[in-house]
């Protein structure tokens, strides 16, 4: 598999390989949405809202881990100047960006029924518009910045530095909501989750997984077109 | 490993660690020394009493201040108008705690509903009236014209 | 006639805003035009038409305060924020008292160093001078804009008010009245700086002999703001009765963060200047000044510190002023990532035993106290937007994180002075700092037996200060009186006097409450407190209770007449403390009210050490910035 990211292996990946990954990719999504949107049962106190969770949380788990891979590969971009990180992460970022607008949306479109309000000044709901502000700065800086080891300094920066806000939307619930009422807004995943909404939840992350990695190599592969264009190659030996 | 490799991953290790400690010294720091405010409404709905130190602002209650002469040791009821607690201060009441008026109290609390308290918070804005009991008596709903706007 | 005047100020007032406005937005429009079709640009009508601007707005200014002076309700500000039976005095203060006021103070203190830059810098290149002024007439802008449409000063009320609203006693001080102006004269100057390095960056003049231009322009404004906030330190404990100095309140800590920032960065920029380093990080250091800066003005002007509910129902002052920061600090930032990169690699290494690396750690060290800071005041903030939580955060928090570092920040202040740019020898300096150290040990331990304190904080305190006064008096026989750098020798000895006298006075100032019914006395450790009488006096809009009492300790006897007043409309107290300074100590008495004196009044007493100190030691920083902001031109390198 890791492999796979080797700069030579990923144009000898035929179409074929795609075209697998996108019929395993949309099987698994359709399975899961029959068995979120119809098998599942509706929670007792939701009714049918309770189906955004199973768009929501894959969303949102996918949008922190990309960020978290991000963060990671800038690290080692600048530490040890491997410019191969620094592909990956710029590849990786409008995924994660998508999928913290779709968390954010949903979450929205779920709070709108069960709380009644679209969106409040929550620790959670704020942290998470912090990553997308985050995603935001770190694809501006690709775009604006055209040299392409300054923007890669300080996209880095910017990753890492986002980093930190990771554990803060993870256990933003955790940490502020104690002394809070115990009638106001939680929007933790709940540990106590029946089996029959947690499997359609699980298949549905992951179908998104899948989805995710399948534009993260045709978008990695177009990365390393560009860099070819740009005759930059030579920096990712 | 190259030697600018090599240095700058122990600057980045060297980094983290003195940000961590400083963060967690910062943290630490910062839990042990925040003061939390409640109205006793917010108090009645919690099922444990909290640790450390609290705030709780509210009205005196017209009529509760007590006095033991010897020891100037005050008793009184601080309310929201729909919940009481019971407070406990020894030392000089300051001139801007009168019955009927907000005032906020800091102190340990013994039980839910009963308050040590250890100073009188004389902080208060234009409308004689301490700006986070005038929240609490808003979010309460027992916000009276009176008070002001 | 006077009639006339009333009405005629508020009108020119808004007019001369108005025009301001025009005359900055024409003169950058010029600029732009000249910057993108390369025109020429005739740089005398250039700088004529800021200055112009400069005299519209202290006109606009002028008119306010006279609208003030004649009670002008008409204007919605002066019938908010005066009264017809305010002194004179506090009817001129009022102007900047309130938000719209103290708003296009803000504005003038902005042109004022814009017009003070035009005419202090002859020599400098029209190229840097030209776009300086260009950015400091876009700041203007933008607040000209922030005031005329959000808060405007000269805006209507109708049908006009008889009698004005404000009469707040509190507000009622000299100290108070006089002191946002300092702080505005400092930390709003740093805007000038701010412009200044915009202007660098996109002229590629980067660079250490920019360094020495804009030092002066740092040393001015922090000489205010240092001044500003002693003022304040000084008016908390002589008005508010609480006995303490310094309260870590969010109000305090809006003024104190952009001084820990601008301190960190005069230190770095004359790295800068003299060894070629730390390019980028002053370049950072004097963006966040001018951030923090406009940071403070929300903090205070926004009233979110009030009720975070308040700020939310009324956004638009402190919603625009985040709008101004955010922007500002965007472009700022935009900026410096497109020029900076462009700069030459200088050598960043550091040998440890240098005066630039002494200065670096000392600038980590400021910029974790700014961080602590920061932290503490925006927490709560935060919080009670994001949570419905209320907290507070206590000076504990503050002291206990800071004061270990304050130790070592001493050292380094003593230190550092005497290594040399670049590489020293530890054997030459060895002994000189080995004997200085000896001796402030020397003293720190004759001093705690003498007071029988052997507590651990209060030998550091005392010791490290100790060790960085000896060291400044000992500099100047070093040098053989040579080369003199007055300005940081004035300054670094008021801080370690500053850390000294905070030391003594936390250990040994002492406090106590009581209540005292007429002709009784009552007896703390030494001091033996007697009510002797009272008198109460009645003025138009307050009452006044007067307490006389004496203080014995020992055999000397001291008369202290504190008062309280409690003022009518709206109802509130006042203390009057009564401090009466001997030697070192100071005896200070605040009482309570109450309608029946004759049965006991409550006091509280506070015998505190070395206040004076404080003072003193303000005043010699003060002293030291404005040393170095005038010195600057005979300072060599040493």
């Amino acid at each position: 598999m890791l492999n796979l990211f080797q700069i030579k292996k990923i144009f000898e990946l035929s179409d074929n390989f795609f075209y697998w990954l996108k019929i395993i990719f949309l099987s698994i999504i359709i399975f899961g949405l029959i068995l979120s949107l119809v098998i599942s049962p509706k929670d007792y106190l939701q009714g049918d809202t309770v189906r955004i969770m199973y768009v929501h949380v894959p969303a949102s788990w996918l949008s922190l881990m990309i960020f978290s891979a991000m963060g990671v590969c800038s690290i080692v971009s600048l530490i040890f100047k491997i410019r191969v990180c620094t592909i990956y992460a710029k590849s990786l970022a409008p995924i994660g960006f998508t999928f913290s607008l779709i968390s954010v949306f949903t979450g929205s479109l779920w709070g709108q029924p069960t709380w009644g309000t679209f969106w409040t000044w929550d620790a959670r709901l704020t942290s998470m518009l912090l990553l997308v502000f985050f995603y935001i700065f770190y694809i501006l800086t690709w775009t604006f910045i055209k040299n392409f080891f300054t923007s890669e300094k300080y996209s880095s920066i910017i990753a890492i530095v986002g980093l930190a806000n990771i554990p803060i939307i993870k256990f933003s619930v955790e940490w502020w909501n104690t002394l809070h009422q115990p009638a106001s807004i939680k929007l933790t995943e709940s540990p106590a989750i029946h089996a029959s909404m947690l499997t359609p939840l699980l298949v549905m992350f992951l179908g998104f997984g899948l989805f995710a990695l399948f534009v993260f190599l045709i978008r990695y592969k177009t990365e390393i077109l560009k860099l070819k264009k740009d005759k930059l190659n030579n920096i990712l030996k | 490993m190259s030697p600018a490799s090599k240095k700058r991953l122990n600057y980045f290790l060297i980094s983290l660690i003195v940000f961590l400690i400083v963060g967690k010294f910062v943290l630490n720091s910062l839990q042990g020394n925040t003061v939390y405010f409640f109205s006793p409404s917010d108090l009645s709905k919690l099922n444990e009493k909290p640790n450390g130190l609290v705030r709780i602002g509210g009205l005196v209650k017209s009529g509760s201040i007590q006095e033991k002469q010897k020891d100037y040791i005050y008793t009184f009821i601080i309310t929201d108008l729909t919940n009481d607690i019971y407070a406990e201060y020894k030392g000089i009441l300051p001139n801007l705690f009168q019955e009927g008026k907000g005032a906020v109290v800091e102190g340990v609390l013994k039980d839910k509903k009963f308050l040590i308290a250890e100073k009188i918070l004389a902080k208060h804005d234009e409308n004689y009236m301490p700006p986070e009991v005038a929240e609490a008596l808003k979010k309460n709903g027992t916000w009276n014209k009176i008070y002001g706007k | 006639m006077e009639l006339g005047i009333k009405y005629m100020a508020s009108n020119l007032g808004l007019i001369c805003l108005s025009l301001a406005l025009l005359t900055s937005i024409f003169l950058t429009l010029s600029f732009i035009k000249h910057a993108i079709f390369k025109t020429d640009l005739n740089y005398k009508n250039f700088y004529f038409s800021f200055k112009f601007s400069f005299f519209l707005i202290v006109f606009a200014f002028i008119f306010l305060i006279i609208a003030f002076i004649f009670s002008d309700f008409s204007i919605l500000a002066v019938y908010e924020n005066s009264h017809t039976d305010k002194p004179l005095f506090y009817k001129i203060s009022g102007t900047w008292g309130n938000h719209e006021g103290s708003m296009l103070l803000f504005i003038l203190v902005i042109s004022l160093y814009g017009f003070l830059f035009i005419i202090f810098s002859k020599n400098l290149s029209q190229n840097l001078k030209s776009v300086t002024v260009f950015f400091q007439s876009i700041i203007q802008i933008i607040f000209l804009i922030f005031l005329v449409f959000t808060s405007n000063p000269f805006e209507k009320i109708l049908p006009i008010p008889n009698q004005g609203l404000g009469l707040n006693p509190i507000l009622q001080d000299p100290l108070l009245a006089i002191h946002p102006p300092f702080l505005y004269l400092g930390y709003v100057g740093f805007s000038l700086l701010f412009s200044l390095l915009l202007a660098a960056l996109v002229t590629n003049q980067y660079d250490s002999s920019w360094a020495s231009i804009a030092k002066r322009w740092i040393f001015l404004p922090w000489t205010f703001l240092t001044f500003g906030i002693g003022l304040g330190s000084f008016w908390a404990y002589y008005e508010l009765g609480w006995g303490g100095y310094w309260f870590w309140d969010p109000v305090e800590n809006a003024s104190l963060m952009p001084w820990i920032a601008s301190t960190a960065l005069l230190h770095s920029i004359l790295v800068m200047e003299k060894a070629k380093k730390l390019f980028n990080w002053t370049a950072i250091l004097a963006i966040l000044t001018f951030v923090l800066s406009l940071f403070g003005t929300f903090l205070v002007r926004s009233g979110i510190l009030n009720s975070v509910h308040a700020f939310a129902n009324d956004p638009s002052r402190g919603f625009f002023i985040l709008i101004i920061i955010s922007g500002l600090t965007f472009a700022a930032f935009v900026i410096f990532i497109l020029k900076s990169s462009k700069e030459v690699k200088n050598n960043q290494s550091y040998i440890f035993l240098s005066r630039e690396f002494s200065i670096l750690v000392n600038n980590y060290l400021l910029i974790f106290a700014l961080a602590v800071v920061i932290i503490g005041t925006t927490y709560p903030i935060i919080l009670s937007v994001l949570t419905s939580e209320s907290i507070s955060v206590g000076p504990n928090y503050y002291n206990s994180i800071l004061a270990p570092f304050v130790f070592i920040f001493l050292i380094l202040m003593a230190m550092g002075p005497y290594l040399k740019w670049g590489k020293n020898f530890f054997i030459s300096i060895k002994y000189r700092f080995l004997n200085i150290l000896l001796g402030s040990i020397f003293i720190t331990a004759v001093l705690s037996f003498v007071v029988q304190n052997y507590d651990i904080i209060f030998w550091l305190g005392i010791l490290c200060s100790l060790y960085l006064l000896i060291s400044i008096i000992y500099e100047p026989y070093y040098l053989k009186f040579n080369n003199l750098n007055f300005g940081r020798l004035f300054s670094h000895a008021g801080f370690g006097l500053l850390i000294f006298a905070i030391t003594l006075n936390h250990f040994f100032s002492k406090e106590f409450t009581a209540k005292i019914p007429i002709g009784k006395s009552v007896t703390y450790e030494n001091f033996k407190i007697t009510f002797i009488k009272s008198s109460s006096t009645k003025q138009k809009n307050y009452d006044e209770l007067f307490g006389y009492y004496e203080v014995t300790r020992g055999n000397s006897t001291i008369s202290l007449k504190p008062s309280i007043r409690k003022y009518h409309q709206p109802e509130q107290f006042t203390a009057e403390t009564s401090i009466k300074n001997k030697w070192f100590s100071d005896f200070y008495l605040a009482m309570d009210y109450s309608k029946d004196p004759s049965n006991g009044i409550g006091i509280r007493f506070y015998f505190n050490y070395f206040v004076a100190l404080i003072w003193a030691s303000f005043i010699l920083i003060t002293l030291g910035g404005f040393l170095a902001f005038i010195q600057r031109k005979n300072e060599k390198s040493i």
